[in-house]
């Protein structure tokens, strides 16, 4: 700990404040004009990511054809809400909100939880063969199996049609868990020794001590963990046909595929004609997907903010002494 | 005090989400119940076909495998009412097409695919084998409806599987079998054909298009008076897209049917014109070559939109909606625009012919489209699902699939006719909210999901003599007359544009080959999707060649390094089936 | 004593071990049992046939992808292309650090926390849709377009999105902007857990704000960059295909295409089951075999190895 701070002394980079204040204010003056920097870079970089989630959210609510001209840039026009309630009017759609709220909480809790032990344990040196294990799960990420092995497996296991199948594979994360070690290693390794020496056992001091220290990391993990599944549709797209189980996204998903489906149809010459010719006459895929892009992101960027406190600085000396 | 704080919602957040968990694993649990039941009543259902009466007591849910669906999700709103109504059936549609392809291999891998099955012939030569379809042979010939159609429709169908299915059994119907014959095409308009807003076509004095060059002439004329839209949009006389490119350039395929090539579907390297020639697209003299040619002297002159290479097929919709394209085929673009409002007003897009052009048209589609209707080896309760598809092939099946209720969607004329009400005119655009008594919800989305038919809607039905298709109806003929049709029937001399082309000897209509034409071989399999992303890589840059000189460059690079790619095997391989359609076409036409 | 010692160290070791193992077993079931999928890519399988009945084929996959001169020079292309872009992508993979320590200078918490959530707002616009927002400016018709007409500054529209130049840089600069503030996140908790008095010494000696960003902040966070870098490292046969899949078309394909569209594209054309799982078993080996040599030199030249 103090070792660092002894280190910045013995290079001598920093100067010594009595001795010389005119440097001081060089400095003080440097850092402003950092600080200035910082801020209008950011701001710059904030209106970059803005614009588009802004322009979005105009042409979804202006008048479709419109906004398929390509006119809607600063300001919608001719506003309406149809698009939002044509998804609100999606048939299952609750029941899949439903679902995804459960698979979001329930499957986030459960990989947070088992990463930080994971992450905890991986750094304990005394573990038997600890690194093998600590390899042994590292490399999974890089491993690809196939559809069709993975869907065998799943189904052999009773995971198919099955709500756990939204949970159970999702549990052992290898990315978070090296995320939650490298943070634990960050941390002072006298803290466990002191409550080993109190008689505090391995459980009692992750729970009690070592859990609110690595609040921040637990909370960016939280955040991967929720997103990815509340986005996720992939497992529901090959593992569940019981329309009970559907999830948010797939039913979404599902959605803009039926207005996008006329390229499929194309090369079925005579037959769908008539179809054919209404299903063109009425698409406008990209206010659909736009419209849906914002229901999906709505909910997360409510929910962010709750994460957000984490990231303020000083939780771990207050979690540490109190 | 602090850890007391945390601990208690935490404990809470565990509690409710230990519920939660409970409630959902419950609902994953009893929604196997159904499936269980009914696996009960499979066994039983022997039993009760010897006699007549079905029981639909029970509710049976059965899981339907739909290449064609787009929708994925059990079957709602009105149409699902009346299955419910009549046959306590409810349908758990499966869609690869929003799933995936690896919902095929998957569930084939598994060994069930599903109780009701609407797949590709080809997939169907690949179950049979592996005994994932059921024999429907007896079932179909005792039905009620269905069986009508067996010797002239589902018998020759299957037989030609001969490989797979040397008893000649039923193992599944086509979709979409029109009701008329092998060599008659029923629509107005040609699937593809030169189509133009006729106000712009008459706005630079309506000329005489003789050859493609007159074409370009013409387009070129109707660009410098036409710059852009009365709202100001660039109009783009040719507008191209990438992505609906299969084994060849899309936009170039469907122009070399104007002048009689066709690449057959699937196939990627050849072409095959209705005398029976089969030209690779590579061939120096190849309409396919001859059509690039077109596309790269239209933008030489500018007239194809510089956005085509980065734009999809969303962009052009778009485009096409606000009349910014000068040159269309398919007839169902068409739609995009026009509308009898426009109509009136001698406004919208029309069949413009080629005098040198020789279409080659399929006709409608007699033997089915490309798919058709099984039953899944493991199907539960086999007797009710074909009792529904009867039902599916009878008028009253017919006339709900196409055309929604009487009284609502349409209401019979004082001849006994059918004719559109106002509200059946527009219920599917507007997806019209349906009466309660009816099931609710929109009309579109009520619909029937399945997006296939066994019988087409040109099949006519028995109490008003007319296709079940509304289009055909007397009625909407009727209605739909406008400026823009008497006018063109003025200038062409002819009711419709099929009528044109026939009239003057410039199309052929070929029998509409269905069945399978064999699935490839893994290396074919892998030499086809490498040469054809060569071909279509290659079609596009050439298309936007700076100078001739260029564009000859990449057309003889292409055909070096498609030999290096196996082409020749692709090509063999593509001989054969066409070879295969050819045959057949030759039969139907001496059997008819 | 010290045998007593050691047999109860070694007994805890055990213990803790024994905590992990449910996990263990979880990772066995889902990551290693399907693994037997990969003989697949030995033989010629084609669902629904099942594999006892397909044909053994030995290599002939792996054979294939190098068997005449336009594979080869095609297969190189489509590597050149995944070196550059994954290369692009991790010499820049600083980038979310530097974000996060600058955004942590920031001192109105306020304007701090407004950045931080609206950077993150890309990451959640699909591919599909950023094309269609790329189209609408970048198009002949676009609002570039339009802006250099009105200057005076382009007689005839440029086709940015078909130019086959800085195609790389320009997929780089995408996928920065989609993903910048969204991987800032991680090094953002990684700075909240700096112990405090760190900072309190630096301040005690007058430290500059880039002298405490050189001597506290980033050395803390090097080991989770280091971490991450070896990650990415390992996953650079890895470029995903969506963002290249949307960008593609004719004449940027030559530069575009990485290996991940490359398979795809083929697929696209109905590739057969087994060469996919020939890839896939090629990549996954590749990647843990990238993993280890990596971290053999981070043994090497910093002393510590990262897994």
């Amino acid at each position: 700990m103090s070792s660092k701070t002894t280190g910045l002394a013995r290079n001598e980079k920093v100067p010594d404040n009595k001795v010389n204040k005119k440097i001081k204010m060089q400095n003080s003056a440097s850092d402003n004009m950092i600080s200035v920097l910082t801020y209008v870079l950011f701001a710059l970089f904030a209106i970059i990511c803005v614009y588009p989630f802004y322009y979005i959210i105009i042409n979804t609510i202006s008048a479709n054809d419109l906004s398929a001209k390509g006119i809607i840039i600063f300001l919608p026009q001719q506003i309406h809400f149809k698009n939002y309630s044509d998804v609100f009017k999606i048939p299952g759609l609750w029941d899949a909100t439903v679902i995804s709220l459960g698979r979001t909480l329930i499957g986030t809790t459960l990989t947070v939880g088992a990463s930080a032990f994971l992450g905890f344990m991986f750094s304990q040196e005394d573990m038997w063969a600890r690194k093998f294990w600590y390899r042994f799960t590292i490399i999974t990420m890089y491993f690809n199996a196939g559809i069709i092995p993975w869907y065998l497996t799943m189904r052999n296991l009773h995971l198919t049609n099955n709500f756990l199948a939204y949970i159970l594979p999702a549990i052992v994360s290898p990315f978070f868990i090296i995320l939650v070690k490298t943070f634990v290693e960050s941390t002072p390794r006298e803290l466990q020794q002191a409550a080993e020496i109190d008689g505090a056992g391995i459980m009692t001091f992750f729970v009690s001590i070592m859990l609110p220290i690595i609040k921040p990391i637990l909370a960016t993990v939280a955040i991967f963990a929720a997103v990815g599944q509340w986005n996720s549709f992939q497992d529901t797209l090959l593992l569940v046909t019981d329309s009970k189980l559907y999830s948010l996204q797939f039913i979404l998903y599902n959605y803009i595929n039926q207005a996008s489906s006329l390229s499929t149809l194309v090369n079925l010459q005579n037959s769908g004609n008539t179809v054919m010719q209404s299903l063109a006459t009425k698409q406008t895929t990209t206010s659909v997907r736009m419209t849906i892009t914002i229901i999906v992101v709505a909910p997360i960027m409510l929910v962010y903010p709750i994460f957000q406190r984490f990231f303020v600085k000083g939780i771990m000396i207050g979690a540490v002494k109190g | 005090m602090r850890n007391n704080a945390v601990k208690k919602p935490l404990l809470l957040l565990f509690t409710c989400l230990f519920l939660l968990s409970a409630v959902l694993t419950g609902c994953g649990g009893t929604s196997q119940n159904p499936g269980n039941n009914t696996a009960a009543n499979n066994s039983t259902a022997p039993a009760q076909s010897t006699s007549a009466a079905i029981d639909h007591s029970q509710e049976l849910t059965i899981d339907v495998y739909d290449n064609a669906a787009n929708y994925q999700g059990e079957q709602t709103g009105w149409y699902g009412k009346i299955l419910k109504d009549k046959f306590n059936l409810k349908l758990n549609i499966l869609a690869p097409q929003v799933a995936g392809d690896t919902l095929y291999k998957t569930r084939t891998a598994a060994g069930n695919l599903g109780d009701l099955l609407v797949i590709d012939n080809s997939q169907l030569e690949e179950l049979i084998p592996a005994g994932l379809v059921m024999d429907i042979s007896n079932l179909v010939k005792s039905s009620a409806n269905l069986s009508k159609y067996v010797d002239n429709h589902f018998l020759p169908f299957n037989k030609a599987f001969e490989k797979v299915n040397p008893e000649g059994k039923i193992y599944a119907m086509p979709t979409f079998e029109a009701d008329t014959s092998p060599t008659t095409y029923s629509e107005e308009v040609p699937y593809s054909s030169p189509i133009m807003p006729w106000d712009y076509y008459t706005g630079v004095g309506a000329p005489k298009i003789n050859n493609l060059s007159d074409l370009l002439n013409t387009l070129k004329a109707m660009h410098d008076k036409y710059p852009k839209t009365p709202d100001g949009k660039t109009i783009v006389p040719i507008t191209l897209w990438k992505d609906w490119d299969g084994g060849s350039m899309e936009n170039v395929r469907w122009l070399c049917n104007w002048y009689g090539f066709q690449q057959p579907d699937g196939t990627t390297s050849i072409q095959l014109n209705a005398k029976g020639d089969i030209v690779p697209l590579s061939d120096d003299n190849s309409m396919y070559k001859k059509i690039l040619k077109f596309y790269f002297d239209a933008n030489k002159m500018g007239l194809v939109d510089p956005d085509s290479a980065s734009q999809d097929w969303n962009k052009v919709a778009e485009k096409l909606t606000n009349k910014q394209v000068m040159l269309l085929w398919y007839s169902w673009e068409r739609g995009f625009y026009n509308s009898i409002e426009r109509g009136k007003n001698g406004d919208g897009n029309v069949s413009v012919p080629i005098a040198d052009s020789h279409i080659i048209q399929n006709s409608d589609a007699y033997f089915g489209d490309g798919r058709v209707f099984a039953l899944g080896s493991k199907a539960k309760d086999p007797q009710r699902i074909m009792e529904f598809l009867d039902w599916y092939v009878s008028p009253e099946g017919l006339r709900y699939y196409t055309n929604g209720f009487e009284g609502f969607n349409y209401e019979k004329t004082a001849d006994g006719k059918f004719k559109l009400t106002e509200v059946g005119q527009t219920a599917f655009q507007k997806n019209t909210p349906v009466p309660d008594q009816y099931g609710g919800g929109g009309y579109q989305d009520g619909q029937c999901k399945i997006n296939s038919m066994i019988m087409s809607d040109f099949v006519k039905d028995p109490d008003t003599g007319e296709f079940y298709n509304n289009n055909y109806w007397a009625s909407t003929l009727e209605a739909n007359k406008t400026k823009l049709t008497t006018d063109w029937q003025a200038k062409f001399n002819a009711t419709n544009a099929t009528d044109y082309y026939q009239k003057n000897k410039m199309i052929d209509i070929v029998p509409n080959i269905n069945t399978s034409l064999g699935s490839d071989n893994s290396d074919i399999k892998n030499k086809r999707s490498q040469t054809s992303d060569l071909v279509k890589n290659t079609s596009w840059k050439m298309i936007f060649a700076k100078d001739e000189n260029e564009f000859n460059q990449l057309w003889s690079k292409m055909k070096t390094d498609l030999d290096g790619l196996g082409w020749k095997d692709v090509v063999a391989a593509d001989t054969v089936k066409a070879q295969k359609i050819v045959k057949m076409r030759a039969d139907a036409t001496a059997s008819k | 004593m010290r045998s007593i010692g050691n047999s109860s160290k070694k007994s805890a070791g055990v213990r803790k071990f024994l905590y992990i193992l449910p996990f263990m077993a979880i990772l066995a079931v889902f990551a290693y049992y399907p693994l037997y999928g990969w003989v697949y890519a030995f033989f010629d399988y084609m669902p629904p046939i099942p594999l006892s009945k397909s044909p053994f084929v030995g290599l002939m996959w792996f054979q294939q992808m190098v068997e005449n001169q336009v594979k080869v020079s095609q297969i190189l292309q489509v590597l050149k292309n995944t070196f550059g872009m994954s290369g692009l992508n991790i010499l820049f993979s600083w980038l979310p650090m530097v974000f996060a320590i600058f955004l942590n200078e920031i001192k109105s918490m306020r304007y701090r926390k407004i950045v931080q959530t609206v950077t993150t707002l890309p990451n959640f616009i699909s591919w599909v849709l950023v094309y269609s927002l790329a189209f609408s400016m970048f198009s002949s018709e676009g609002m570039l377009n339009g802006l250099l007409r009105e200057l005076g500054l382009a007689s005839s529209p440029i086709l940015f999105l078909q130019d086959s130049r800085h195609v790389w840089i320009t997929m780089w600069a995408w996928y920065t902007w989609k993903a910048l503030g969204w991987s800032a996140i991680m090094y953002i908790a990684a700075i909240t857990g700096i112990d405090e008095s760190l900072y309190e010494a630096a301040h005690v000696d007058g430290a500059t704000k880039m002298q405490v960003i050189r001597y506290v902040t980033l050395p803390s966070l090097l080991p989770t960059y280091f971490v991450l870098l070896m990650l990415q490292i390992a996953s650079f046969l890895n470029n995903g295909m969506e963002q290249y899949f949307v960008f593609q078309n004719a004449f940027n394909k030559d530069t575009i295409q990485v290996l991940d569209l490359y398979v795809f594209n083929l697929a696209m054309g109905g590739g057969s089951y087994s060469v996919s799982a020939a890839i896939s078993m090629l990549k996954s080996l590749i990647s843990v075999v990238l993993l280890f040599s990596v971290n053999g030199l981070s043994k090497l030249f910093r002393g510590e190895s990262i897994v």
